[in-house]
């Protein structure tokens, strides 16, 4: 059996223990009879176990697997497409971009809420994450080097996150307090209405990066060489950043900026398989960002039984934060950066 | 065979005989930026199947810059190019990329890949949207590796290569993307004496008859260069010109000083390489 | 005669001892005006259409508040919450039933219908459990947010030890799953500009948007108990309570009308964070100043918010004022510690001449009390600016700084 085969089938393994383990975590304790009982139907739709399994616990893992596979694909696609293993969602200003938006969307909207607020904080996300994808994308025609692009993305970065300061600045103390928990992001937001919508824009956007995988390995070999492997270099960014950008947009509007998923996955997923061949390394990192979302989630739920939910974004950083330091300390050993 | 300028220095004897096996055609080509006078005007050239060609001159010459328009990355200023009888503009990138593989000078970032999956990227042309990899395809990565002696480190990541096994795997892609013409742009400018001579070898055994494989590369090692080459395109920078013709006449015609004008050296057909002029006696 | 424009004299005067009798008039033109409102249908009412079966003309409960309309439609009652960040939108339309009669039909899209007296409700703020409480309707109480914050002799602290309450946790990130287990029918939230946590349709706890703490002035906040009293069943007591707030507040105003002391010029809170937030002149806290006789600094500013502000411009417009009143939290105010925090603090002049007042607000109830009880903190403040009219008056929330 290959390396890669032992990785993946361990990954579904993992997947799977960890499903469980999140139906039977939460802030209220179910006992797993009963959570057996309402999957098989033995139990009342309207009962509250049903009601907190089916409407609250299912859809934040759900919500969790599919935010870390979106986000994890996002920081992949961002890596090899500006040829920088550092590149991610988070750190090069694309989910301030997305904050900014859903910031302008949610004060236009004014505290109205329901299904068209929800869609409009996803088109506002999505209309930030493409306006600093699209300024990335300029500079990326005039500045050659993607270590000058890479500071470009987190500049705007502040930028954006500069304008949400003076919004929150003018704005009255209540909404301060409303964008600071959604800058800590949750797994919570999406209910079992949107899912259908979340997930199926989350899985059509994964499986379209993964047409990608071809043209993404030349990249890797540069703009000069991909270009005489019969690649369109010009459209394949295009095409990256547009993904790329649909992705955080996404996960960034139900989610908030959850960081460091984007970031660390894909440098998880390339020691697991030891390779960077995208074929396998793109399925290898929608996995593993399922994988490392279920584990943020549980996480952050598993504490909290008195205190409600800790924000994700209190958790993804001591996941993230330890394997990009050691790809750092690293630098000089680990291949894709030699 | 071989090329000449407009105003032929050099005429070629076979020149009308051999068209069918012309891999490489450039008619009255000028080449260099639109916003300049060109770099290297109206020059015609050819390289036939099989045929090894070694592109000299000096730095600033051009020489880049004609290769960069021969491979269809720079649109001539007035001429044609053509490869295999089809104009280098009217192929399709992929199209291109079936008849014409490249070779650069820096040292490749592989992002990560290994040798194999490395030179598995030069069959891109020919495989399917989602670059699965057939057993012919497999096949043709492992022959590649094997002609560049570098089967042993098939999965050994390129980041943990020398420069020069690196520069023998990239040879190795361009060897696996099948195409009749490769065109390296001083692929040993970064290396070892040893790798310099070794890559020489190899690009000889490449372009051969039986292959029917033609390599045209530019370099400045023009011993280990013209030991090996077919013919030699001369970049004659003050008549903006291009002198073509089969090594051995070139070596004993004199014309090689014609690359460096105005500078203290000679070309010096013993040592097969250049020397000073005004220097050491021999 | 009982028009709106009659209702809200009281609460826009800005006094002067000699305009003390007008204000007296009009203070029980508009009691008056609350009483005969009960009976009358006024044409010019602009009724939403979102109610169809109209068997009588509704009849409109609420007078005062700005953003929440009440009305019997006979047999159900309605209440329309505007949306305070956009006007001519609603934030929320609800319709109340009583549990034993039918639903009303050909109700509008998006109209919410809740059964009442609600018997499991969720309250996420401390001030609305605090008017539960007063209401006598704790029995409804089935869980809380940020349990950790009440006070130790809180009835809910209470409840919630002896786990007959939920603890929901924080209330701008709580545990759905917990407030679906308290069984509450409807949570009673303040609503966010940015929206709220989303409780998705499919759970079956309804969310009450509780927008009293937009009103801008504190009569339109008070009156909000009234829908309390109609969600849970207490429509006398709470009517009670607010005559009784309306009655209170009316004859503090008009006391302190009476006093000999020119209005202090007053200084509010303090800076945190390098930002020094004062009330805008049109909000709530910058109406209550004025109806406590004090003179407010930024009273001519727009905004019903509040005002960022750095120490300069605080200085430049309030370093002579003559009273200097602030909450904090969890400590007493001290020379030191307004010293420690910032050393310009001491170059106030209400610093220097000792009139400085602070409210410990881990310790005083003030943030339950104002929104419901806003005489009882009118009381304070009139008791400080104008300590004539009041002699025996003991500081029910603030302490003179030591």
């Amino acid at each position: 059996m290959t390396r890669y085969r032992i990785v993946i089938i361990s990954l579904c393994v993992a997947l799977l223990l960890l499903l469980p383990c999140g139906l039977l975590l939460g802030s209220v304790y179910i006992p797993a009879s009963e959570i057996f009982k309402a999957i098989a139907g033995s139990v009342p739709q309207d009962s509250v176990v049903s009601i907190i399994l089916f409407e609250t616990r299912i859809p934040a893992l759900l919500t969790a697997l599919l935010a870390g596979t979106g986000l994890a694909v996002a920081g992949l696609l961002m890596q090899t497409g500006f040829s920088n293993p550092l590149a991610g969602p988070s750190i090069m200003g694309i989910s301030s971009g997305a904050s900014l938006g859903v910031a302008l969307v949610m004060l236009a909207f004014g505290g109205a809420l329901g299904v068209w607020g929800r869609m409009a904080t996803v088109g506002g996300a999505f209309a930030g994450a493409m306006a600093v994808m699209g300024v990335l994308l300029l500079f990326s025609s005039v500045v050659r080097s993607s270590d000058v692009l890479l500071i470009v993305g987190i500049l705007i970065g502040y930028l954006a996150s500069s304008a949400i300061t003076l919004l929150n600045f003018f704005a009255t103390q209540s909404g301060v307090h409303s964008y600071v928990v959604w800058g800590m992001g949750t797994f919570a937001g999406v209910s079992s209405e949107a899912m259908p919508l979340f997930a199926g824009l989350v899985v059509v956007l994964t499986l379209l990066s993964f047409l990608l995988a071809k043209p993404l390995d030349a990249l890797l070999l540069g703009n000069r060489y991909a270009t005489s492997a019969g690649v369109n270099v010009g459209a394949t960014r295009t095409v990256l950043i547009l993904l790329s950008g649909a992705l955080t947009a996404v996960v960034t509007a139900w989610c908030g900026p959850v960081a460091f998923i984007g970031l660390a996955v894909p440098h998880i997923a390339r020691m697991l398989i030891q390779s960077s061949a995208h074929r396998r390394l793109l399925p290898a990192t929608a996995l593993c960002g399922a994988v490392t979302g279920l584990f943020c989630q549980i996480l952050s739920v598993a504490p909290a039984i008195e205190r409600g939910i800790i924000p994700v974004n209190a958790i993804t950083p001591l996941v993230g934060v330890p394997v990009i330091i050691y790809v750092l300390l690293n630098r000089r050993k680990l291949a894709y950066f030699n | 065979m071989y090329c000449s300028t407009a105003a032929n220095l050099l005429i070629s004897t076979d020149m009308s005989s051999t068209t069918l096996h012309s891999i490489l055609e450039a008619t009255r080509l000028s080449v260099g930026y639109i916003s300049g006078s060109p770099v290297i005007a109206d020059i015609s050239a050819r390289l036939e199947a099989g045929h090894l060609a070694v592109l000299v001159g000096a730095n600033g010459s051009g020489k880049s810059t004609l290769l960069r328009t021969l491979s269809g990355a720079q649109a001539p200023l007035a001429g044609s190019v053509e490869i295999m009888g089809k104009r280098v503009g009217d192929y399709s990138r992929r199209g291109l990329a079936r008849v014409l593989s490249m070779v650069y000078t820096d040292r490749t970032m592989a992002g990560g890949l290994t040798v194999s999956e490395t030179v598995a990227v030069g069959r891109q042309p020919h495989t399917g949207v989602l670059g699965r990899m057939s057993d012919a395809d497999r096949e043709a990565v492992a022959k590649a590796l094997e002609d560049v002696g570098m089967s042993a480190k098939a999965n050994n990541f390129l980041a943990n290569l020398s420069d020069g096994e690196r520069q023998k795997v990239m040879i190795a892609r361009a060897l696996a993307q099948d195409t009749p013409l490769v065109i390296l742009d001083e692929p040993t400018a970064f290396l070892d004496v040893a790798s310099r001579l070794e890559i020489m070898g190899l690009l000889r055994r490449v372009a051969s008859r039986e292959s029917g494989r033609s390599v045209l590369l530019s370099s400045h090692d023009i011993a280990p260069a013209l030991s090996v080459a077919d013919d030699v395109w001369l970049v004659d920078s003050t008549g903006r010109r291009l002198i073509c013709g089969q090594a051995g006449e070139m070596i004993g015609s004199g014309l090689l000083d014609l690359a460096f004008p105005g500078r203290d050296v000679r070309f010096d057909a013993s040592r097969l390489d250049y020397v000073l002029a005004t220097g050491a006696p021999e | 005669m009982c028009g709106k424009a009659t209702a809200h004299p009281l609460f826009f005067v800005h006094l002067h001892q000699m305009k003390k009798i007008i204000i007296f008039l009009c203070a029980g033109a508009m009691l008056l005006a609350g009483s005969c409102r009960r009976q009358t249908t006024p044409q010019e009412e602009q009724w939403p259409d979102g109610v169809e079966n109209m068997a009588s003309a509704p009849d409109t409960l609420t007078r005062h508040a700005s953003l929440l309309t009440l009305a019997d439609h006979g047999g159900y009652v309605s209440a329309d919450i505007a949306n305070p960040w956009k006007s001519g939108e609603y934030l929320a339309r609800y319709v109340l039933v009583p549990r034993d009669s039918a639903m009303p039909e050909g109700l509008a899209k998006g109209v919410v219908a809740l059964r009442v007296p609600l018997e499991r409700a969720a309250v996420f703020s401390s001030v609305h459990t605090s008017a539960l409480a007063e209401l006598g309707a704790m029995d409804a109480l089935a869980a809380v947010a940020d349990g950790s914050y009440f006070a130790a002799d809180d009835t809910v602290a209470t409840l919630l030890k002896s786990g007959a309450v939920t603890d929901c946790g924080s209330s701008m990130s709580p545990s759905v799953e917990k407030l679906v287990a308290s069984r509450a029918e409807a949570v009673l939230l303040s609503p966010m500009e940015t929206g709220n946590v989303v409780v998705s349709d499919k759970i079956p706890v309804r969310e009450v948007y509780m927008a009293d703490y937009m009103e801008n002035s504190p009569i339109s906040r008070a009156e909000w108990i009234l829908f309390l009293g109609e969600l849970f069943g207490k429509r006398e007591q709470a009517r009670a309570i607010f005559t009784d707030v309306i009655d209170r507040y009316a004859d503090l105003v008009f006391k302190k009308g009476s006093s000999a002391v020119k209005p202090p010029k007053v200084l509010t809170e303090t800076e945190t964070s390098g930002v020094w937030y004062v009330p805008a002149g049109e909000s709530y806290m910058a109406r209550m100043l004025a109806d406590a006789g004090a003179e407010y600094p930024w009273a001519s500013t727009k905004g019903t918010g509040s005002l960022s502000l750095d120490m300069a411009k605080v200085i430049a417009a309030a370093s002579d004022a003559d009273v200097w009143i602030m909450r904090t939290y969890g400590y007493d105010v001290s020379p030191q510690s307004l010293r420690s925090a910032n050393p310009l603090n001491a170059g106030f002049k209400a610093f220097k001449s000792g009139n400085v007042y602070g409210c410990n607000s881990a310790e005083r109830p003030i943030f339950n009390d104002i929104a419901f009880h806003p005489e009882r903190i009118l009381a304070d403040y009139v008791a400080i600016f104008h300590p004539d009219v009041m002699p025996d008056y003991e500081l029910k929330y603030y302490k003179k700084m030591k």
